[in-house]
C-alpha cells in the first residue's frame, strides 16, 4: 500500500481533470450539489425522474454500484491478493505520475471484475481518489476495514 | 415523409448469450463506426454487446421473426448516465451516416418529427423497424441526480425496445433527440398487467436533446 502513497499527495481537484470534458462538467456539478459519495452514486445509479425507460434490462431502484466499486478499489489499493497483477501495473505507472493512465488501469481492472465499462466507472473512481487524496490512502484503507 | 435508406443507419442493439440475440433497444449510426443510443440501454455494461444488422429494404415487407442474424460486436466509448446518452463503436470505422447532430433549442411545440426504432423488440422479440411521425408536445426539463436537462415530449405512444431511437426533425432532417422512455407519475408501488405497466400506456414519450450527445462526439 505504501508504494501508492505519494500519488495521492496532490490537490484532490486535480483528479477530475483526467475525465473527458462532458464527464468533468457533470461530476463537478454533482459535487457542487452533493457530498462526494452521493455524487458518485448519482452518476452510477442515475435514473431520470418520472420516466419509464424502454430498454431491455430492468433497472433496479436499489442498485448499489458505488458500494461495489468502493469495495473493489479497496481490494486493489489496500493490498488484496486478488489484484496483485494490477498493482504491479499501477506501480510502473506511478513513476511517470500519469494520472490519466492510473484512472484507466483502475477503471479497466475493476470494470472487468464487476462487468461495467471502464468509461462508465471512471468518474466514480475519480471521486474515490479525490476522497483518498483528502485523507491519505492509509487512513482510507483503515476506515474501509472498520 | 419517406426515408427509404433508414434501415442502413438504424439498428437493434442487444446482448448475445448462448448464441441468442436479446434486444436491449435501438441505436443509430453516426460516423466512423460510432453509434448513438440511450445510456440505460447498455446499463454501462458492454459485455456481449452487439448491433444486429438489418437485412431489409425499408420499403419491402419485413419478417418480424427472422432467425438468421448478422451481428457486430460493439463497445461503449462514451457514456453519460445523467443525460441518458451513450456512444458505442464497432471495429469497422469506415461506416458513416450523413445525419447532422443538432439539438432541441430551436424547435417549437407543434413541429413534426419522425422516430425510428424497434417497438416491442425487448418485451416480445418482435423485430420490426418502424417509422412513427408525430408532433412535439412540449419542451421540458427532467431531473436526474439534481441536474436538470433538456428534453422534449413527443405526442406518441412508445413501447419497450424504442429506447435509443433517433428523433429526426422533419423540416431539416437533422437529429434532434434520442428516445429515453415514457412519462410515469412518481409512485413507489404499482401493478403490471401481462408484464405491462399500465402507467406507461399514454402518448407522452420523452426524448433527450442531442445537445448532450454532441458533447460526447470525438
Amino acid at each position: 500500500m505504501e508504494e501508492f502513497n505519494h500519488i495521492f499527495d496532490i490537490d484532490p481537484e486535480e483528479w477530475v481533470n483526467v475525465l473527458p470534458e462532458y464527464q468533468k462538467n457533470i461530476i463537478t456539478e454533482l459535487l457542487n450539489m452533493h457530498d462526494p459519495e452521493e455524487a458518485a452514486s448519482s452518476w452510477l445509479e442515475a435514473t431520470i425522474d418520472n420516466n419509464s425507460p424502454f430498454g431491455g434490462e430492468k433497472i433496479q431502484n436499489e442498485r448499489k454500484f458505488f458500494d461495489i466499486v468502493k469495495k473493489e478499489i479497496q481490494k486493489l489499493l489496500c493490498g488484496s491478493p486478488e489484484y496483485k497483477t494490477e498493482r504491479k501495473e499501477l506501480e510502473s505507472l506511478i513513476k511517470g505520475e500519469n494520472k490519466s493512465a492510473i484512472i484507466s488501469v483502475l477503471s479497466a481492472a475493476i470494470g472487468v471484475k464487476i462487468g461495467l465499462a471502464a468509461v462508465f466507472l471512471a468518474p466514480a473512481i475519480v471521486v474515490v481518489l479525490m476522497i483518498i487524496s483528502k485523507i491519505t490512502l492509509k487512513a482510507w484503507c483503515e476506515i474501509r476495514i472498520q | 415523409m419517406f426515408f427509404p435508406e433508414i434501415a442502413k443507419v438504424v439498428f437493434s442493439i442487444g446482448r448475445i448469450k448462448n448464441k441468442i440475440f436479446t434486444p436491449l433497444g435501438t441505436c443509430l449510426l453516426l460516423k466512423n463506426g460510432i453509434f448513438a443510443t440511450a445510456s440505460h440501454v447498455t446499463n454501462g455494461n458492454d459485455e456481449n454487446l452487439y448491433i444486429r444488422l438489418n437485412e431489409l429494404n425499408f420499403n419491402d415487407y419485413q419478417d418480424p421473426h427472422v432467425n438468421k442474424l448478422k451481428c457486430i460486436s460493439a463497445k461503449i466509448v462514451q457514456i453519460d448516465p445523467i443525460n441518458d446518452t451513450c456512444l458505442v463503436s464497432i471495429e469497422q470505422n469506415n461506416v458513416n451516416s450523413t445525419l447532422v447532430v443538432s439539438d432541441t433549442d430551436n424547435l417549437s411545440p407543434g413541429e413534426q418529427v419522425t422516430v425510428f426504432g424497434f417497438p416491442h423488440s425487448t418485451d416480445t422479440g418482435r423485430m420490426v423497424l418502424t417509422q412513427q411521425t408525430c408532433e412535439i408536445g412540449a419542451k421540458i426539463f427532467l431531473n436526474s441526480g439534481g441536474i436538470k436537462s433538456k428534453h422534449i415530449v413527443l405526442n406518441i405512444q412508445s413501447r419497450p425496445g424504442q429506447s435509443g431511437s433517433p428523433i429526426i426533425r422533419n423540416s431539416d432532417l437533422s437529429l434532434i433527440g434520442i428516445l429515453i422512455g415514457a412519462y410515469v407519475p412518481s409512485s413507489k408501488a404499482g401493478i403490471r398487467l401481462g408484464n405491462i405497466d399500465p402507467q406507461s400506456l399514454h402518448q407522452t414519450t420523452h426524448a433527450v436533446s442531442t445537445e448532450y450527445l454532441r458533447r460526447m462526439l470525438p
